[in-house]
């Protein structure tokens, strides 16, 4: 994807925005709907001004360069991650998320990697839960067992 | 003003506080160290874990990250000719040719006494400027300070980065988002669409998380690579700075401390600019102009001095008008808030220990730079850069969760922090700058705020805003800042025949 192509995409989906959220604030009473509006009228303004350069800009804009593929992996498990951590406990989650992680982006020395989470997890422990006394989510494991 | 210094001293000398100014200053070091981390980041991890603690505490450890951040850029910078951030681009100059020609030690001793120097230099010029500063803001109402927002959003959205238009996009949205919730004058819902999580409005850590941390993981997961560095190319040799030496790169200290203050000051200038300035003008002012870039001390003490000499002068409008001066200063404004801090001369009135006791944290945070500076300590480490930067990307992503969550224990508010990372991610890529978006959620509520109140003061006269001779001088200074591009368009346009002809 290069960024001539994307620039007017963005563009649009800006103008998308700023309609849909100025007729949003006709449901606002007037002391409420001035700054929306006076921030809208804005932005409205400058994607237009970017919508039209970026359709008039110069066809030798650098390429960006997106790996979807590692990119959808990590976006994928980290919502995983934060979806599950509640109901099977911060640290079982975390002991699986970055073997998890690390493994799929290539890094595959296990030893190293167990040594690093299990380090990880202790200084979280160390910190958190001992030292701050915060409240964690309750392992799954230990409620299972214990 | 210096009964309230001595205060906060006193107060400061804790074992907690030099405790976490210490943990602080490692954690900088370590940070800036390690290519793919940013100070920003660093600072946008801690603030939801230090959520609960003391705010003096919390502002040491941020205060020790900032100083020790800007000494570790140089070691990637002088080993490896790798600068971490914009920052330490200059220190690669002359600081790789030293470590090239068997020099590393002295060239990493230079960059440590220097950024030392120039962050306590301008800690003391925040000591010094910052609390009369305060007092005059005493004589800003609603108008002034519905300007002094507009100003500082316009001048981070323009000066920032290379394109004015996106700036002034990504802040346009920072204001937007300012407005979700409730409206505070009318009690009436804005964007919530039903959620009751957003009545609050959106947490500014929250967003401030998502979008540096939780978007820097992103990029490192394409960008970190799957190896260390080798310990091979980590070795620290060479001199200690003897006498001579020291006296030599004084003059360039000096000169480098002025500038840095004055950049540091200045809104939507960085680091990278007070680093590139200082070079250049150690540089005019040499006799041996040919050795920079070379392997001239005096190359890589003018970088790390300048970059250094702008983190204090940089808090100065954060502190005294609540109006950051970059994305590290919104950092810390976000931080405050965090602890119920709100800047401004209030701040000054009613936690003067607190603020106080800052402004000391960033003096001292530069002097316990020396200490740890040595190359017994700078060879430890210079081990982190062995660490596979793939191992750091789990980790952020987990210290963010548990941060996040034990700050609000909100499942809502993780998803929040994730979706302003994915918006963070494609805002970089897609070359958006993140610091005018930030300052814009931040300074929304103050620019909203006031200008009703000014409105209601007039009776809904928009010309109030225009009467007061401190906001017609401020519309000048807002006006000048929009010009600043248009300038540089002409200056660049008349520069360039000159130029391709001289070529030809």
């Amino acid at each position: 994807m290069t960024l001539r192509t994307a620039e007017p995409i963005i563009a649009v989906i800006l103008c998308v925005l700023c309609v849909f959220a100025w007729i949003h604030t006709g449901s606002m009473s007037s002391g409420a709907q001035i700054f929306p509006r006076m921030i809208l009228a804005a932005l409205g303004v400058l994607s237009v001004i970017y919508l039209v350069r970026s359709v008039m800009a110069d066809s030798s804009i650098n390429e960006i360069s997106l790996d979807k593929k590692k990119f959808v992996f990590i976006l994928l498990i980290t919502t995983s991650y934060v979806s599950s951590f509640i109901f099977v406990g911060y640290f079982t989650a975390t002991f699986f998320y970055i073997p998890a992680v690390c493994y799929a982006l290539g890094f595959r020395r296990l030893l190293y990697i167990f040594i690093a989470d299990i380090t990880f997890l202790l200084s979280v422990y160390i910190l958190f839960v001992y030292s701050f006394g915060r409240a964690v989510p309750r392992e799954l494991l230990f409620q299972i067992f214990g | 003003m210096f009964e309230q210094f001595l205060d906060a001293a006193v107060a400061l000398f804790t074992l907690g506080n030099l405790l976490a100014m210490l943990v602080g200053t490692v954690a900088g070091i370590i940070i800036g160290a390690l290519p793919g981390l940013t100070v920003t980041v660093g600072i946008a991890i801690l603030i939801p874990l230090t959520f609960g603690i003391e705010p003096l505490i919390a502002l040491g450890l941020i205060a020790g990250i900032f100083n020790g951040s800007s000494y570790g850029n140089a070691i990637p910078a002088i080993l490896l000719n790798i600068p971490g951030t914009p920052a330490a681009i200059a220190t690669t100059f002359d600081g790789y040719p030293m470590a090239q020609s068997g020099r590393t030690a002295l060239a990493l001793r230079v960059a440590c006494y220097s950024s030392a120097l120039g962050g306590a230099v301008s800690a003391l010029c925040l000591m010094l400027l910052a609390p009369p500063l305060a007092l005059i803001t005493l004589a800003f109402g609603p108008a002034e300070y519905f300007w002094v927002a507009v100003l500082g959003l316009a001048s981070i959205a323009i000066l920032i980065g290379d394109d004015p238009l996106k700036g002034l996009i990504s802040a346009c949205l920072g204001l937007f988002i300012s407005t979700i919730g409730m409206d505070r004058v009318t009690g009436q819902m804005r964007y919530t669409f039903g959620y009751w999580e957003l009545v609050d409005g959106l947490s500014v850590v929250v967003v401030l998380t998502g979008l540096f941390a939780v978007s820097r993981v992103l990029l490192m997961a394409e960008e970190a690579k799957t190896t260390g560095i080798r310990a091979s190319d980590l070795s620290v040799v060479g001199s200690r700075v003897d006498w001579p030496t020291f006296l030599s790169l004084l003059p360039t200290w000096l000169r480098s401390s002025i500038i840095g203050i004055v950049v540091g000051i200045l809104p939507g200038v960085g680091g990278n600019v007070a680093a590139l300035l200082s070079y250049n003008s150690a540089k005019q002012a040499a006799q041996d102009k040919e050795t920079f870039g070379k392997g001239n001390p005096k190359g890589v003490a003018a970088a790390e001095c300048g970059n250094s000499a702008d983190n204090g002068s940089s808090l100065i409008p954060t502190l005294t008008l609540g109006v950051p001066g970059n994305a590290i200063a919104a950092l810390i404004l976000g931080a405050l808030l965090v602890h119920g801090l709100q800047p401004g001369p209030a701040l000054f009135r009613d936690n003067p220990d607190i603020v106080y006791g800052f402004m000391i944290q960033m003096f001292l945070t530069a002097i316990v730079l020396l200490a740890l500076g040595g190359l017994v300590a700078t060879r430890i480490f210079a081990q982190v850069l062995r660490l596979p930067g793939i191992l750091l990307v789990p980790m952020i992503v987990g210290l963010t969760v548990i941060g996040i969550y034990t700050t609000t224990y909100k499942l809502f508010e993780l998803y929040i922090a994730l979706g302003f990372g994915l918006l963070g991610y494609f805002m970089a890529s897609f070359r958006f700058p993140l610091a005018p978006l930030v300052l814009g959620l931040i300074l929304g509520g103050m620019a909203e705020m006031n200008l009703r109140m000014a409105l209601r003061i007039s009776r809904g006269d928009w010309t109030f805003l225009f009467q007061n001779r401190i906001s017609q001088i401020l519309i000048v200074l807002i006006v000048i800042t929009f010009a600043v591009p248009a300038i540089r368009n002409i200056r660049s346009h008349f520069a360039r025949p000159r130029g391709s002809a001289a070529g030809q």
